[in-house]
């Protein structure tokens, strides 16, 4: 080979040499990353990491739920799940609950109502951290793996517990009670405390309705209690339950009442104002759809009729009261209690009169007492000296 | 020295003591404002009592801070002046605090005057349904009793208030604190109930407090 063909292979060679080394040059540069791309992806690897933490606390936190519902507790046909300082609670609010339920409902409604029903005895952050689990998954956790029928309870007493459980074995009954009996009332709670007020208001509704019915009972003429309370079918004309001027004033009160329901115009007269004729009133008063005038005695009067009757009865009571709905209410609350009409509405009407409140003149001790603590307490200043 | 020791008392309580006997009589008129005016006769009777309820806890409110009002304003120049003007009196202790006593008492008697005057005045421009009544005397007995209690136990506070007093507090907290974490304990709140039930009962010093403050009732 000569000395010029070894120079051109020599030059050819440094040639393509370089033009390698300049591809990859510039290969390497072209995949080199941008700042943005490596802002971008440290962002997604924190982003990664904070979501793996945040799982890892999640399954934790569900784990400690999980691990610290320890007890379950069952009580007649309660079930209830509750943390290990709330067991003593729970339970002692279950067997109040079950002892004053019994009577009451019966032991069949009761096990109808909370069948299948897990009462959790929990605070309530535990219980919407469970919420927002449940929601994300679709799957309900409940002390290992409890069935989704459960329902939550404040652990803030062994009363409140009790209430709960109260209140949804009353909630089954009058949802399964017929239309008849629920229309003129519904079953009220079996709570002392609630029967207390409830006679209270009772007493109020006697002493203050503007019927006639209604103030010969509450003068003792037994009969009209049951015009009073709504239980003749078909209702009393209106001429027997009111007088002419408690005509008038439903009259004023439901036109006025009307007035912003129907859009009446704001200056039409009253037809039954003070200075109205009569025969207008009447006419206005007649004229009103039947359900319009308020019956004279409602709520409260019912509802302490029906626990009168449903105490005076015992156990069983509940079951006579519903068991023929095809019967008039007032047979039906007698059946209940296990007397005849006139001694249930007697004893009805005794128990609302002794619900009468604390009048408001003070009493004799009250005013005595009074004055002696203030004299007594004010006594304390004749210690008065600079001492310190 | 009576009229002195009222002057003086009316001087330092009369501004507080004004506005306890504006807010006392027009309770009645702001109720009834309330339930839309004087005519409450077509409203229900549940409604009518509901809104007089509200108004009687106003009236327990101010028996309590016009009773402290009172009492306080008695004795506040005797504090910061450290009983040197008590003390310079040319009568005993006893006597000092009895003036200031009868002081305070005459001034409640004024703003049971405001209450008795607002309460006659609503009971008397009212117009009620047949069912509900007035008891404008009942009521201000009632308050007159709640805040002669207020005052009175006020006034020996803030009469005796001195370091031996507040050492004594401060012992009394710790030893109820200690009886009730005994009770709570020990005897499962067997004796925080009782003490509880006398409290609500009519013999305690808060026994007025608790009843119906009601203008109108049944």
């Amino acid at each position: 080979m000569s000395e010029r063909t070894r120079a051109t292979r020599r030059l050819v060679c440094g040639i393509a040499a370089g033009a390698a080394l300049a591809t990859m040059a510039t290969m390497t540069g072209a995949q080199a990353p941008s700042p943005e791309a490596v802002r971008l992806a440290a962002r997604a690897r924190a982003l990664t990491d904070t979501a793996e933490q945040l799982k890892r606390t999640r399954d934790a936190l569900l784990a400690t739920v999980r691990d610290s519902l320890l007890d379950t507790i069952r009580v007649g046909p309660f079930t209830l799940a509750a943390d290990a300082r709330y067991v003593d609670l729970a339970r002692t609010g279950a067997e109040s609950a079950w002892a004053r339920l019994r009577p009451y409902y019966g032991e069949h409604r009761i096990r109808a109502a909370t069948a299948n029903v897990v009462f959790v005895v929990r605070p309530d952050s535990l219980h919407r951290l469970l919420y927002w689990e449940r929601f994300a998954h679709l799957t309900t956790w409940v002390g290992g793996r409890l069935e989704g029928n459960e329902t939550w309870v404040a652990p803030t007493s062994h009363g409140a517990v009790e209430a709960h459980l109260g209140e949804r074995v009353q909630a089954y009954v009058n949802a399964a009670t017929d239309r008849p009996m629920r229309l003129w009332a519904l079953t009220p709670p079996a709570n002392a405390d609630v029967a207390v007020d409830l006679f209270a208001n009772a007493f109020l509704q006697l002493q203050t309705a503007g019927s006639v019915p209604a103030r010969e009972c509450s003068a003792g003429v037994l009969p009209q209690c049951v015009s009073a309370l709504g239980l003749v079918v078909p209702p009393e004309p209106i001429d027997r339950m009111f007088t002419a001027a408690e005509r008038r004033a439903i009259g004023r009160r439901l036109y006025e009442q009307r007035r912003d329901t129907f859009r009446v115009p704001k200056d039409a007269p009253n037809p039954c104002a003070d200075d109205a004729p009569d025969a207008g009133c009447e006419r206005y008063v007649r004229s009103l759809p039947p359900g319009a005038i308020p019956p004279p005695m409602a709520t409260a009067t019912r509802g302490a009729l029906l626990l009168t009757a449903i105490a005076m009865g015992g156990e069983g009571a509940l079951d006579r009261l519903l068991a023929d709905s095809t019967a008039s209410v007032t047979s039906r609350l007698a059946s209940a209690a296990g007397v005849d009409r006139d001694t249930l509405m007697a004893r009805w009407r005794t128990r609302v009169l002794a619900a009468r409140p604390e009048p408001v003149l003070p009493s004799t001790a009250l005013a005595v007492a009074a004055v002696v603590w203030g004299i007594g307490l004010a006594g304390l200043a004749l210690r008065m000296a600079r001492v310190g | 020295m009576f009229k002195q020791v009222l002057y003086t008392q009316w001087k330092w309580a009369q501004w507080g003591l004004l506005v306890a006997c504006v807010v006392v009589f027009a309770t009645p008129m702001l109720a009834l404002a309330s339930l839309g005016g004087r005519d409450v006769s077509l409203l229900p009777v549940d409604t009518v009592v509901g809104a007089l309820q509200g108004a009687g806890v106003g009236y327990a409110v101010c028996a309590v801070l016009a009773g402290m009002w009172i009492a306080a304003s008695a004795w506040s120049n005797d504090q910061q002046l450290d009983y040197v003007y008590a003390l310079t009196r040319p009568v005993p202790r006893w006597y000092f605090v009895m003036l200031r006593f009868g002081g305070g008492t005459a001034l409640v008697a004024a703003v049971v005057a405001a209450c008795v005057a607002g309460a006659l005045v609503g009971a008397s421009v009212v117009r009620l349904p047949a069912t509900l009544h007035t008891y404008p005397g009942a009521l201000s007995l009632r308050f007159a009793l709640a805040l002669f209690v207020s005052f009175g136990a006020a006034f020996g506070v803030f009469g005796a208030a001195s370091k031996s007093l507040s050492r004594s507090t401060a012992i009394g907290l710790v030893a109820v604190l200690g009886i009730v974490a005994f009770d709570v304990t020990l005897l499962g709140g067997a004796l925080s109930s009782a003490v509880g039930r006398f409290l609500v009962s009519r013999w305690s010093p808060i026994g007025v407090y608790i009843g119906r403050w009601m203008l109108i009732d049944v």
